[in-house]
């Protein structure tokens, strides 16, 4: 009851305003008003100021009015849905700033526009990070629907910007959240898999990325380590030998060349280097396991590594 | 048109509040298990199971010891020791414990140590040791079974005269895989 009384009087004050505002004829007198109170953080008002602005024609058609209001829902965005994936006022938001940027004054507001939008589309961004690391149900399917939404905003906001370095870290970061769920179920080889099949889309996107390379190295060589760990007292000599041959050749024929490319792209690089200590020890390469740890050993005393952070 | 003012504080206010994320690529971590230390150490259970000793020495503990390799001896230590050979019970010793003063069924002596392999080769003669290393020409220098590294897998030769010569039988399985 109180409640609904305090709302008819905020109507009518605010329809007072209106009537005072279209009275004194100021052009955008509803949508410069939605902004001061956006500015006093009155957000509720704010935003129900901008819709009436919005159902103004003489308004809507300009696209300052457009930029306020999705503003304004960026503003309620941060104050009380940051962190919330499926926020229906960052979508909002983002879909008045898109209508504003198509408006025919649309130049004289496109900074700050896509300002705004690239902070919305870096939310995106986050966001799809975050959810590709968690292991929930329907959590890989929300951080493509992110990540694409990021992907969608992001050109407009930013012209001209490549998404190549973007996709390379979304793509990273779902193939580490398929090596975890592996390194937590060894058994099942369809996580190995997918995470070998996001690395291999970076080396594909881009031929120099050495971690995705000592990454796709790492995957063949645990593979192999797991066959190793399975080997006790109740395994017979044959098949010892078996799984020997399976798992040093895994070892030969794919780990060890691509630990190869991401040593050759990056020979100072301590993880790639340390790498290629354990698959030559693997491989019982003596020699080699004797000269990679003196370049450990060197790229440590010449400052190019830290103690342990090759590890 | 519009007050400059609201205009002007809303670019400042976005200017301060942007900031594109971006997480620090981070590698896999690469296991250290020493997966040729594993094999060795399976091979030494294998020898151990597969091979014969004289009755005497079928008492006790059955004793695998490890000269300069302490991976070998971890490895032997976790999972193997303690595990039945024959009527005996596996016991995993290292380095100084290596000694005539109990009886060694299989000494493993890596190549870390193969200056001392004269020393080891006297030392247990007539001991019904089995003198088991890795490194190449160790088979002449008086080693019964050697390690060999074929494109990355473990295999062995042996010196079955030897072996027998030391009172040691060697199984099927262990004389069927041996490189000739």
């Amino acid at each position: 009851m109180g409640n609904t009384m305090k709302r008819s009087k905020y109507i009518a004050s605010c329809l007072a305003l209106v009537i005072s505002i279209a009275g004194s004829s100021q052009p955008l007198a509803l949508t410069n008003e939605a902004a001061k109170l956006c500015q006093q953080m009155k957000l509720d008002a704010a935003l129900e100021m901008s819709n009436m602005a919005l159902a103004d024609k003489s308004e809507a058609a300009d696209a300052y009015c457009w930029y306020v209001n999705g503003y304004v829902m960026k503003e309620i965005y941060k104050e009380r849905e940051y962190g919330l994936r499926t926020s229906v006022f960052r979508d909002n938001a983002m879909k008045s700033f898109s209508y504003s940027m198509n408006l025919k004054n649309a130049e004289q507001h496109a900074s700050m526009t896509r300002l705004a939008m690239k902070y919305l589309a870096s939310t995106y961004y986050n966001d799809a990070l975050q959810a590709s690391q968690s292991n929930a149900v329907g959590a890989e399917q929300e951080a493509y629907r992110l990540f694409e939404t990021f992907m969608k905003w992001m050109p407009m906001a930013e012209p001209g910007v490549s998404m190549m370095g973007y996709r390379k870290e979304f793509t990273k970061s779902i193939g580490q959240r398929y090596f975890s769920l592996w390194q937590l179920d060894t058994d099942k080889p369809e996580y190995r898999d997918k995470a070998l099949e996001q690395y291999e889309k970076i080396v594909k996107l881009d031929s120099t990325e050495v971690d995705a390379y000592y990454n796709l190295s790492v995957i063949h060589y645990n593979q192999a380590v797991f066959m190793y760990r399975k080997i006790n007292h109740e395994t017979d000599m044959f098949d010892m030998m078996t799984i020997q041959e399976a798992a040093a050749k895994l070892i030969r024929e794919k780990a060890l060349p691509l630990m190869d490319k991401a040593y050759a792209l990056a020979p100072e690089k301590g993880e790639v280097v340390h790498g290629k200590i354990i698959l030559h020890r693997a491989l019982d390469h003596e020699k080699d396991v004797e000269y990679f740890k003196q370049e450990i050993a060197r790229l440590m005393r010449e400052g190019k590594i830290k103690a342990d952070s090759h590890k | 048109m519009f007050s400059k003012g609201v205009k002007y504080c809303f670019s400042q206010a976005l200017l301060l509040m942007f900031l594109l994320h971006s997480e620090r690529w981070q590698a896999q971590t690469i296991p250290d298990d020493n997966t040729v230390a594993i094999i060795r150490a399976n091979y030494l259970y294998q020898f151990a199971n597969n091979n014969d000793w004289p009755a005497e020495q079928k008492k006790g503990p059955f004793v695998v010891g490890i000269v300069g390799n302490s991976d070998v001896f971890d490895i032997m230590a976790a999972k193997y020791s303690s595990k039945p050979i024959g009527s005996q019970l596996l016991s995993v010793i290292m380095g100084n414990e290596v000694n005539t003063a109990q009886h060694v069924h299989v000494l493993f002596l890596d190549r870390s140590r193969k200056m001392d392999i004269t020393r080891y080769v006297k030392e247990f003669k007539g001991k019904k040791t089995l003198i088991v290393t890795n490194w190449e020409g160790a088979l002449a220098q008086g080693a019964h079974i050697n390690f060999l590294s074929i494109d990355g897998s473990i295999r062995f030769e042996m010196n079955k005269a030897g072996m027998l010569e030391s009172s040691i039988t060697p199984g099927v399985k262990i004389v069927q895989w041996a490189i000739q």
